[in-house]
């Protein structure tokens, strides 16, 4: 007997990791073998296949527009890029890559070079991790962002190994670095500098420290001044992080990371007994591959992922940008490409940045909150606004974007539209009730209604 | 002259926001806010997260002697010079050896007024150099456990919060780590625009909105759910209880302690308020960094407390509205000046901050990497306003910097945060006369030479 996947399964596999089902993923995926649906969402080819990535002059241009409209025309594009793009999960991990290496927009030097980072991201969203860590060590924009480009042999800057070792590759439960280990690895990360017309690094040798160091244990550096090894000494950091305890360290740290964002609200301390994270963790360090693919494949086959915890029920928050793009892919909003398309209304911007999340600005290195973090009265109004001003926006419009909605009595219909299995007695009682408010007659209007008040229920913000 | 607040009870009463609960019957009770009617005597607690870590050694700075001379040697490019500072100079203990940097010219007008305190050297045990695991256990106020309640969340516990009251209120960023209890917080507020639904008042939105706030009648057998369903709840609460109020925003973090203000003005019951701020994260190019941070947080507790930013008047309701530009042709209307903060309030109010840790002592080239202790602020009311009043000066040591041979690496703490958070809640906030006393965290009860029984810190408040 195969294993096929129900209606709920697709809804919550695809509210998870792809940006939220429509109505016809739930019924083209319905019944269907469960790991052919997974394996569906993986992109083909090898990791970062050139065709799926920005080309540069789309990064030339949305980096020209958006130095007049602050990085809205990137934020943007990004928003169209995961409504569009026909492999989800690939973007739902670029947008994961960007919240662990998280990098805001500074004003200085332009766009593109975030723009860059985010191709990067997107290219190794399901490759190796070992080569993302080597990317963003050397990345542009993360070498403004932590003072890479401050950090040289005579004025050594920490910041940013401090955040590689706690932030981006080990986690600090257990901290397994010591105060040394940090400034060891500053020293192996100087001699960086950024050129800025082709937004790449360089790295300068009379800026680096040629000493021996020693990071967790093992010997970093050390090399011929000018030599190619001590070009890519930085690279050694990595393998020391990489190798502690066996792999064990940081794979678990990056497994609990992909549970507490598409799974359910973890801590760091369960990342020694969680068996999902376990599992998760030995999939991305076995062979020292640090396979990506394989790791979140793992995770989205598991049974512990797959179903809800029947004495806890649904668990995960809706982060908002996958709110608006769910809410977008549900209304069917036309295919367009990044030039002069009009469809998106300016407020979403704003309105993301009320629920608690805006592409290229995260509040600070540590990237956005995620469980229960997501929610306060601020940000959950909102989530609602971004509802309810896309329902306006489809008003104003006439509706002609709007796939057919269902009528607004017909409870099994709103269910579906909205990629949802059922509804919860709660959550239905409520719409039971709004229709029956004698306010409320225009039958459009409660159309509308339907679509903010089934996205702002627990059952659609809570998967 | 107060700002422009109209009282959410008189709204209530003329019916502005009856629309979302007078409109469906079918819909059942809904909890009306409730205000605490002790709010007019209880006192006040603002504070200021300075996040990033704030270079304390910077901003309460060596003047003279031995400290002054490490000071320079080990910082030759960020060091501030000693004509520029403004001295603590008291008597005392503050014998002009420290001064604040040149840009905390209101604090430093405070200081002069005896309204300002400052506690030297605080850390806590074991100290991170992580910004997000030290700032957690400043907003938990445990050490041990940095997943624990925050501690004003613990507060709002132990006291307790009538459903719709906005005891507390967070401002700026996400809802602050402090104020979530286990099983009360506080509330969210990033400005007074941004309270309202953006569908309006109508019928049509008003009957979405009741019934969005009935999501918090989901399960508790999803404790998710639940939780989020509280909060829609809380949205609906927000958005009636901040109807009418206008916030200045003279821009800055002034824009956020104006909304506190504002907050705190208005007949809320609004006892704690907790404001996010960044920036100081000084790693690289902090001279200039430093002076635009200091000078933004100075001219916000100038708003703040004088009602004034660089001396000139902040007004509320004229053409120029929150600090924008009118339209052309618009005729220019003079606003209101909010004028200081009224007496019967800055009698009340104590504002402090905190950051997750100081900077090392010595610079890395242009700027600082993280470090340990750093000294928090206080101001409080004016002399003899209040029968509980802060006791101006410095407190606590200063921490050892070493010698000019062999510079210290960080500075050590002098002063456990825990004792400064029980002093704030049992000699600040307690209010023997409240229905509803807090005396104070059992986590706190610290024993040591400079503390009282309860683990408070000696000597920083004072009972008439």
């Amino acid at each position: 007997m195969p294993d096929l996947a129900t209606r709920a399964d697709v809804s919550r596999l695809y509210g998870r990791a792809a940006f939220g089902a429509t109505r016809a993923d739930l019924d083209t995926w319905q019944g269907q073998p469960y790991d052919a649906v997974v394996d569906a969402l993986f992109p083909p080819g090898p990791p970062g296949t050139i065709g799926r990535l920005p080309q540069i002059d789309e990064v030339e241009q949305i980096s020209q527009e958006s130095q007049t409209q602050d990085v809205y025309a990137a934020i943007r594009w990004w928003l169209e890029r995961m409504l569009e793009t026909p492999y989800p999960l690939e973007e739902r991990m670029t947008l994961f890559w960007h919240d662990h290496f998280a990098t805001a927009f500074l004003g200085e030097p332009d766009v593109g070079m975030l723009m860059l980072q985010n191709r990067t991201l997107r290219q190794h969203a399901l490759g190796s991790f070992r080569s993302l860590a080597n990317a963003m060590t050397t990345d542009a924009a993360m070498l403004y962002w932590l003072n890479g480009i401050a950090n040289r042999v005579d004025g050594v800057n920490e910041n940013y190994a401090r955040e590689f070792l706690e932030l981006f590759t080990l986690g600090v439960v257990p901290q397994v670095y010591t105060e040394t280990d940090i400034r060891e690895a500053a020293k192996a990360f100087t001699g960086f500098l950024v050129n800025t017309s082709t937004r790449t690094f360089q790295f300068v040798p009379t800026r680096h420290d040629a000493s021996v160091k020693t990071v967790l244990g093992r010997r970093v550096g050390g090399h011929l001044p000018g030599s190619p090894q001590e070009a890519l000494e930085y690279q050694e950091v990595t393998e020391a992080a990489l190798a502690h305890d066996g792999g064990k360290t940081a794979s678990r740290f990056l497994a609990y990371k992909l549970v507490q964002q598409f799974g359910y609200p973890v801590t760091p301390a369960d990342a020694t007994t969680d068996v999902l994270i376990q599992d998760v963790a030995w999939a991305i360090r076995a062979g020292d591959k640090w396979d990506l693919r394989k790791g979140v494949r793992t995770l989205l086959t598991h049974p512990k992922w797959r179903y809800a915890d029947p004495a806890a029920g649904k668990r995960l928050v809706r982060s908002p940008v996958e709110t608006v793009v769910h809410a977008a892919k549900v209304l069917g909003f036309p295919k367009t490409n990044v030039y002069g398309s009009l469809y998106w209304p300016q407020q979403i911007q704003f309105m993301l940045e009320r629920a608690g999340q805006v592409p290229f600005l995260p509040p600070n290195v540590g990237g956005w909150q995620s469980g229960l973090g997501w929610l306060s009265q601020t940000t959950n109004l909102g989530r609602y606004d971004v509802l309810s001003v896309l329902a306006q926006y489809l008003h104003n419009l006439a509706l002609q974007y709007a796939l057919p909605l269902p009528a607004s009595g017909d409870l099994d219909g709103w269910a579906v539209y909205m990629g949802l299995a059922s509804f919860s007695t709660n959550t239905k009682l409520r719409l039971q009730q709004y229709l029956a408010d004698p306010q409320t007659l225009d039958e459009v209007q409660k159309q509308l209604s339907m679509f903010v008040l089934v996205g702002t229920s627990p059952d659609w913000q809570v998967m | 002259m107060a700002p422009n607040v109209t009282r959410r009870t008189v709204l209530k009463g003329a019916g502005v926001t009856a629309g979302a609960f007078a409109l469906s019957p079918l819909l059942g009770n809904v909890a009306s806010a409730a205000v605490d009617p002790r709010t007019a005597t209880r006192r006040r607690l603002v504070v200021i997260d300075m996040g990033g870590g704030n270079d304390g050694l910077n901003m309460v700075v060596p003047r003279t002697g031995n400290n002054r001379q490490i000071y320079q040697n080990v910082r030759p490019t960020i060091q501030q010079p000693v004509d520029s500072l403004l001295p603590l100079d008291r008597g005392g203990q503050d014998d002009g050896s420290l001064g604040f940097h040149g840009a905390l010219k209101t604090l430093h007008a405070l200081y002069r007024q005896d309204r300002v305190a400052v506690v030297q050297g605080v850390d806590y045990p074991n100290h991170s150099y992580s910004h997000f695991t030290s700032n957690d256990i400043w907003q938990a106020g445990n050490p041990d456990n940095i997943a624990d309640a925050g501690w004003l969340g613990r507060h709002l516990d132990r006291t307790g919060v009538a459903i719709g009251e906005l005891r507390a209120v967070g401002i700026g960023g996400t809802l602050a780590h402090a104020l979530r209890g286990r099983v009360h917080s506080g509330s969210q507020v990033n400005s007074l625009n941004e309270t309202h639904f953006a569908d309006g008042t109508s019928a049509l939105a008003n009957a979405r909105h009741a019934v969005y706030e009935r999501f918090a009648n989901h399960t508790a057998l999803e404790p998710s759910r639940h939780a989020y369903g509280q909060m829609c709840s809380g949205v609906v609460s927000l958005d009636n209880a901040t109807r009418g109020l206008t916030a200045p925003a003279p821009g800055g973090l002034a824009n956020l302690l104006l909304t506190a203000r504002t907050l705190l003005t208005g007949d809320l019951g609004v006892e704690v308020v907790f404001v996010t701020t960044g920036g100081y994260d000084t790693h690289a190019n902090q001279v200039n960094a430093q002076n635009t941070l200091f000078t933004e947080l100075d001219q916000a507790l100038e708003a703040f407390f004088l009602g004034t930013k660089n001396g000139v008047p902040v007004t509320v309701g004229g053409s120029a509205g929150n600090g924008l530009p009118a339209p052309v042709g618009t005729p220019v209307v003079a606003g209101t000046p909010i004028g200081p903060l009224p007496d019967a309030l800055a009698a009340q109010t104590l504002v402090m901050t905190f950051s997750e840790f100081g900077r090392r002592i010595g610079e890395n080239a242009s700027g600082t990497d993280h470090g340990a202790a750093a000294p928090m602020l206080m101001v409080g009311p004016p002399a003899g306003a209040s029968p509980v009043s802060l006791v101006p000066g410095l407190h606590g040591d200063h921490p050892y910097m070493g010698s000019t041979a062999l510079p210290a690496d960080n500075l050590a703490m002098t002063t456990d945060l825990r004792s400064v958070y029980q002093a704030v809640l049992t000699k600040w906030i307690n209010d023997p006369g409240s229905d509803r006393p807090d005396e104070g965290d059992p986590g706190f009860r610290l024993t040591g030479t400079d503390l009282e029984a309860d683990g408070s810190l000696a000597g920083l408040f004072a009972s008439a």
